[in-house]
């Protein structure tokens, strides 16, 4: 309900990029490299802007629109989630359950792109990551719903506020919550364990797939909305799960070193963790799960409240 | 044809006059009230494309104008179902409601699979339709129908009864899991038109006979009962959208998907009957609207994506999803109007899947925050379960989507596709506008539904054009959908005109051929192997060598039905087994016969005579 | 004289579970009918409806039998048919079911009691003998003594039984008997033999 939220929400589009690139950076400088600078991507984007777009043989006009609907979806998501506690009121609404849908449609255009290529690389990729995403999901709202059993509510606004202060760590219940954020993080961002985001080798990718048949605008549009998803999610994160409270603009800075933390604690987790077996993640994303719901459960049961 | 259109454009008069309190006496035979009138607007939306569109469809098929006429008087049978207001005339429309959709599919196809799917069909739903045969007549007979406090009054024995019976027999016409087989067997034999109106209209008017008894004239609001709905509704969405994932035929598919979506609306109800428990009249409104709006949104998007397999079918002959591809281009019409069915089913904003959805998940979400203990639980596990069946959903129809319509055709009557007749066309185009318009500004009819449920005095919710819900988040599917038309176009704008370059698609640098098409079971294997433990997937691969070279490799997968091997089959196998026993009592013998009758005989009279009997 | 007519009735319909030859039984329906007519004409003393009722007895009394043995005229058995049960022992079923049919029957509201549990047991020995008896034509008979006992019932009804019905029953009762023939004539020309055991062999 401020210029300055507004502001903020409409600055994630620049800034959005600037997320993966210090995860690369901090995961470089923790394996002894000095690595590429943290605005990499910002020059990636550059260079893919100037190139020309590729048309495959038999390639529709889903192919030629997923790109661009794509990028408008995490454009809507940049505007529901709400930084430090405030949202400019860009007329979409702060509803969680929304931001879910607004997700899901975003890879649904994706993964339809990649039928429309009918490359094999592609589709395996999608395969692979639809299949994460059912638990994914299941996995997403379940942590929601923890962040909103204190404020009764599913606006996100609500959510932050009564994540506010110290006392919500008093009980078992946010701690859960947590805990399956952290591997929702890991989910959507597509980062080890989970997948490994450098992989080189076709067979082993699952969110770079469906991006191996784009090139020029197109294919910066997809590295952005990657970005983009980085920013949502970890927004989040910060918002509902880390520790704020305080004036507007100490949430802010609350927020930037929230963010850092979160960046610096994939980076970690990038460089202990192997890339797992990918027919066991669901095993994990159900522990996540069983978690949530063991901390939903010990909510209503007025454990620790 | 033309009198079955006045039929449909009569029904759709009729049931206008939602909101307005027709006589809602019970004496006499006919009425309507608000709730039949919501279903009956339903039916009239759904009906009339799919009458237009069988004006066109079905002179090509054989047996035409029977079909016509029995599909006309299946309407009438829906129609008289939803108006019935005694006993008798209430069963006696179910009977020909379900009675009729097995003959007109006999008329069409007579061979020895449809006969047996429609054998199933009629003996599943007869034998759990005893359940509504129990039920409203012990209603009638405590003089219920209508006045809750009459069941009340007769104590909790009659409600426990009456409760199960309905939620038993109205639970297998509208196809519960474990009460389902009949569906994805009698659904995808029958003409197109057909089996939208049965997937659409058939099964809700089942949930509106179950709504009516359990939520009308039940006289209370059992918790069990709204954990039983609970627990039936997530059985229903998980199975039912898992077994859709493993189908080959198109048509059988979308029948799958019937029974998820049957299940999201009782996953609502049940929410709705425990909000009421727990005394939350608001949340028990909202809970019941969302229920009702999947209602009317599934009819919808449920009838367009089986005309569009019907017209589909019309033009390339057979529904196999490994052999369709390429047909959006071809068929734009056709293939536009599947795209957004099967966007909309998949519950993708800012369509109207998703509004029903989004509403069913808020009220599972609320049926959290309470207790005791199990209700949360099982409302969270509910929550995680539509999460799963939404995500489920959305990869089954991608998978649809694109071997269907994107990508290159397979075979050579996919590439000579063209797009029905006018009347086709015009039938699916109404449906994706309703799907798009209920999905714009589905605010607009929630208050009304929301008025609808039991014990509701006054508006509950303002009318607004988004779904705005108190002391929650909103869901303001106009503005999104303005933002995301208008950055798409920004973004395609800033996109450019720049020439790209053809290119082939990448296969490692060799020329893509057709082998390596990916099919439906290749994109669906990481969730099948993920869980094997639940599909119990079965493989065969024969490696034919020859001269010491492999010569041919075939393979064989199959994903058995488990409730048909567990629990179908043996009932079946002892069902035989007792009949033939009960064989040897029929020994062709006219003495034998007359020998029972005189022993029947004196069997009575020595009964009579020691004062058993009259 | 009524209560003797009436017995008579009974040891006549007892009698043709035992005999043997069908010309024999046949006579023992019609002399069976005729009581039964002279029993109606006797109560029918009083209203000209009921001497229409007692005329179209006799007259059944006299046309059913001459169709019945018609009927044996032009299908000789070639061998005796073998009976399913000894004669004695359908003797004692025969009498143990008009027993049964004496000692439960509650009352009926007529004003013999004698009447009542004979044409009861009437009914229920004919349909004993369509069970007892193998041969086809004994099957007829013991319709007919089973419809014998219906219509003494509806004569010794105070009031009368209206003449409507008892025409009515009559005019079935033909058809029945006129069916039946011609299949019996029919299925003696087909098999040779009228024996129903061999006719279960035309199943499957």
């Amino acid at each position: 309900m401020s210029a300055a939220a507004a502001l903020l929400q409409l600055a994630g589009v620049a800034l959005a990029p600037l997320l993966p690139g210090s995860i690369q950076t901090g995961k470089a400088r923790l394996q002894g490299r000095r690595g590429p600078s943290v605005l990499q991507p910002y020059r990636t984007l550059w260079r893919l802007w100037h190139k020309s777009a590729v048309a495959p043989e038999g390639a529709g006009v889903m192919y030629r629109l997923a790109p661009s609907l794509l990028a408008a979806c995490l454009l809507a998501a940049l505007a529901i989630v709400p930084v430090a506690g405030r949202t400019g009121n860009l007329g979409l609404g702060n509803d969680a359950l929304v931001l879910v849908g607004v997700l899901a449609l975003a890879r649904f255009v994706l993964a339809a792109a990649s039928w429309d290529t009918a490359n094999g690389f592609a589709l395996m990729a999608s395969a692979r990551e639809l299949m994460i995403s059912v638990f994914g999901e299941a996995l997403l709202v379940l942590a929601l719903l923890l962040a909103a059993l204190p404020a009764n509510s599913t606006n996100l606004l609500a959510m932050s506020a009564a994540a506010a202060g110290g006392h919500i760590w008093s009980g078992p219940t946010h701690w859960c919550g947590a805990i399956a954020f952290l591997l929702v993080i890991l989910v959507e961002t597509g980062r080890q364990p989970i997948d490994n985001p450098d992989t080189h080798l076709e067979l082993t990718m699952i969110h770079e797939g469906p991006l191996l048949e784009y090139a020029g605008r197109d294919l910066a549009f997809l590295q952005w909305a990657g970005a983009a998803r980085h920013w949502v999610i970890l927004v989040l994160g910060a918002e509902l799960y880390l520790p704020h409270w305080g004036s507007f603009a100490l949430n802010v800075g609350l927020l930037a070193a929230g963010v850092a933390l979160l960046c610096g604690a994939l980076a970690v987790v990038e460089t202990e963790q192997a890339k797992m077996r990918i027919l066991r993640v669901p095993a994990l994303l159900g522990v996540g799960c069983a978690i949530a719901l063991a901390g939903a459960g010990m909510w209503v049961g007025g454990v620790g409240v | 044809m033309a009198v079955l259109g006045a039929v449909g454009i009569g029904v759709l008069v009729g049931g206008e006059v939602l909101g307005a309190s027709f006589h809602s006496a019970i004496v006499p035979a006919f009425g309507l009230d608000p709730l039949s009138g919501f279903f009956l607007a339903v039916l009239a939306v759904t009906a009339v494309p799919t009458l237009v569109f069988a004006r066109d469809y079905l002179p090509a098929s054989p047996g035409a104008r029977t079909v016509g006429a029995l599909t006309g008087a299946f309407l009438l049978s829906l129609v008289g179902v939803l108006v019935a207001r005694d006993v008798t005339t209430f069963l006696a429309f179910w009977e020909l409601m379900t009675l009729v959709p097995a003959a007109a599919i006999l008329v069409a196809r007579r061979d020895q699979a449809v006969r047996s799917a429609v054998y199933a069909y009629l003996a599943i739903t007869h034998l759990g339709g005893a359940g509504v045969w129990i039920a409203l007549i012990t209603l009638a007979h405590h003089g219920a129908m209508g006045d809750p406090s009459a069941l009340a009054a007769a104590g909790t024995g009659a409600q426990t009864l009456v409760a199960i019976a309905a939620l038993i027999g109205f639970g297998t016409k509208a196809g519960f899991i474990p009460l389902h087989a009949w569906l994805p067997r009698a659904h995808p034999v029958a003409p197109a038109h057909l089996s939208a109106l049965m997937s659409g209209m058939m099964i809700k008017v089942a949930l509106y006979g179950l709504i009516r008894v359990e939520f009308q004239w039940l006289g209370a609001t059992p918790r069990w009962l709204g954990l039983a709905l609970l627990a039936l509704g997530l059985l229903s969405c998980l199975g039912g959208v898992l077994w859709a994932l493993v189908q080959h035929d198109l048509k059988r598919l979308l029948a799958y998907h019937s029974i998820e979506n049957v299940g999201i609306i009782a996953l609502g109800l049940g929410a709705s009957l425990l909000f009421a428990a727990a005394g939350n009249s608001t949340w028990a409104a909202i809970a019941f609207a969302a229920a009702l709006l999947h209602v009317a949104n599934h009819a919808i998007f449920k009838a367009l994506l089986f005309l569009g397999a019907g017209a589909l079918e019309r033009a390339v002959e057979s529904l196999d999803l490994d052999h369709l591809g390429g047909l959006l281009r071809r068929m734009p019409w056709t293939g536009g109007a599947f795209l957004v069915g099967s966007m909309a089913i998949a519950g993708l904003p800012p369509l109207n899947g998703f509004a029903s959805e989004w509403l069913v998940l808020q009220s599972l979400l609320h049926v959290a925050f309470y207790r005791p203990l199990g209700v949360a639980l099982l409302g969270g596990l509910a929550l995680a379960g539509l999460a799963m069946t939404a995500a489920l959903a959305l990869l089954c129809f991608v998978k649809v989507v694109g071997l269907v319509l994107l990508g290159s055709p397979r075979r050579v009557e996919c590439e000579r596709a063209v797009d029905p007749p006018t009347g086709m066309r015009a039938g699916m185009a109404v449906l994706a506008v309703l799907c798009v318009v209920l999905g714009l500004v589905p605010g607009l009819v929630v208050p009304t539904l929301a008025g609808l449920a039991p014990g509701v005095h006054g508006p509950a919710l303002a009318r607004h054009a988004g779904l705005v819900l108190p002391g929650t988040g909103s869901y303001l599917p106009l503005p999104l959908a303005l933002a995301l038309a208008a950055l798409t176009l920004g973004l395609v704008g800033l996109r450019g005109k720049r020439r790209a370059a053809p290119a082939p698609s990448w296969a490692c640098g060799q020329p893509v051929v057709s082998a390596l098409n990916w099919t439906s079971a290749g994109f669906t294997k990481p969730l099948r192997l993920v869980l094997e433990v639940v599909l119990r997937p079965s493989r065969e691969v024969e490696v034919a060598r020859g001269s010491g070279m492999v010569q041919s490799v075939t393979y064989e997968g199959h994903v058995p039905s488990l409730l048909d091997a567990s629990v179908y089959e043996p009932t079946v196998r002892a069902g035989l087994r007792a009949a033939s026993v009960a064989r040897r009592l029929q020994s062709g013998n006219v003495r034998t016969y007359a020998a029972y009758l005189l022993g029947l005989v004196i069997g009575l009279l020595v009964l009579v005579y020691a004062g058993v009997l009259g | 004289m009524n209560g003797l007519l009436v017995t008579t009735m009974l040891g006549l319909g007892l009698a043709i579970i035992v005999v043997r030859r069908r010309s024999v039984g046949i006579a023992l329906l019609a002399a069976q009918s005729l009581a039964l007519g002279i029993l109606a004409l006797d109560l029918a003393s009083g209203r000209s409806g009921d001497y229409w009722v007692a005329a179209v007895l006799l007259g059944k009394a006299a046309v059913l039998p001459a169709l019945l043995y018609l009927l044996i005229r032009r299908t000789p058995e070639a061998r005796p048919v073998a009976a399913a049960a000894g004669p004695m022992v359908r003797l004692a079923a025969a009498g143990a079911v008009a027993l049964c049919a004496a000692v439960l029957i509650p009352p009926l509201g007529l004003e013999a009691p004698h009447t009542e549990h004979t044409a009861v047991a009437l009914v229920l020995v004919g349909v004993t003998i369509v069970i007892a008896r193998r041969p086809i034509l004994f099957q007829l008979l013991g319709l007919l003594v089973a419809e014998n006992g219906l219509s003494l019932l509806a004569v010794s009804v105070p009031g009368g039984l209206s003449y409507v019905i008892e025409l009515g029953a009559l005019f079935d009762l033909a058809l029945i008997v006129t069916v039946a023939a011609a299949f019996a004539q029919r299925i003696h020309s087909d098999l040779g033999t009228g024996d129903t055991e061999l006719l279960r062999g035309l199943r499957d």
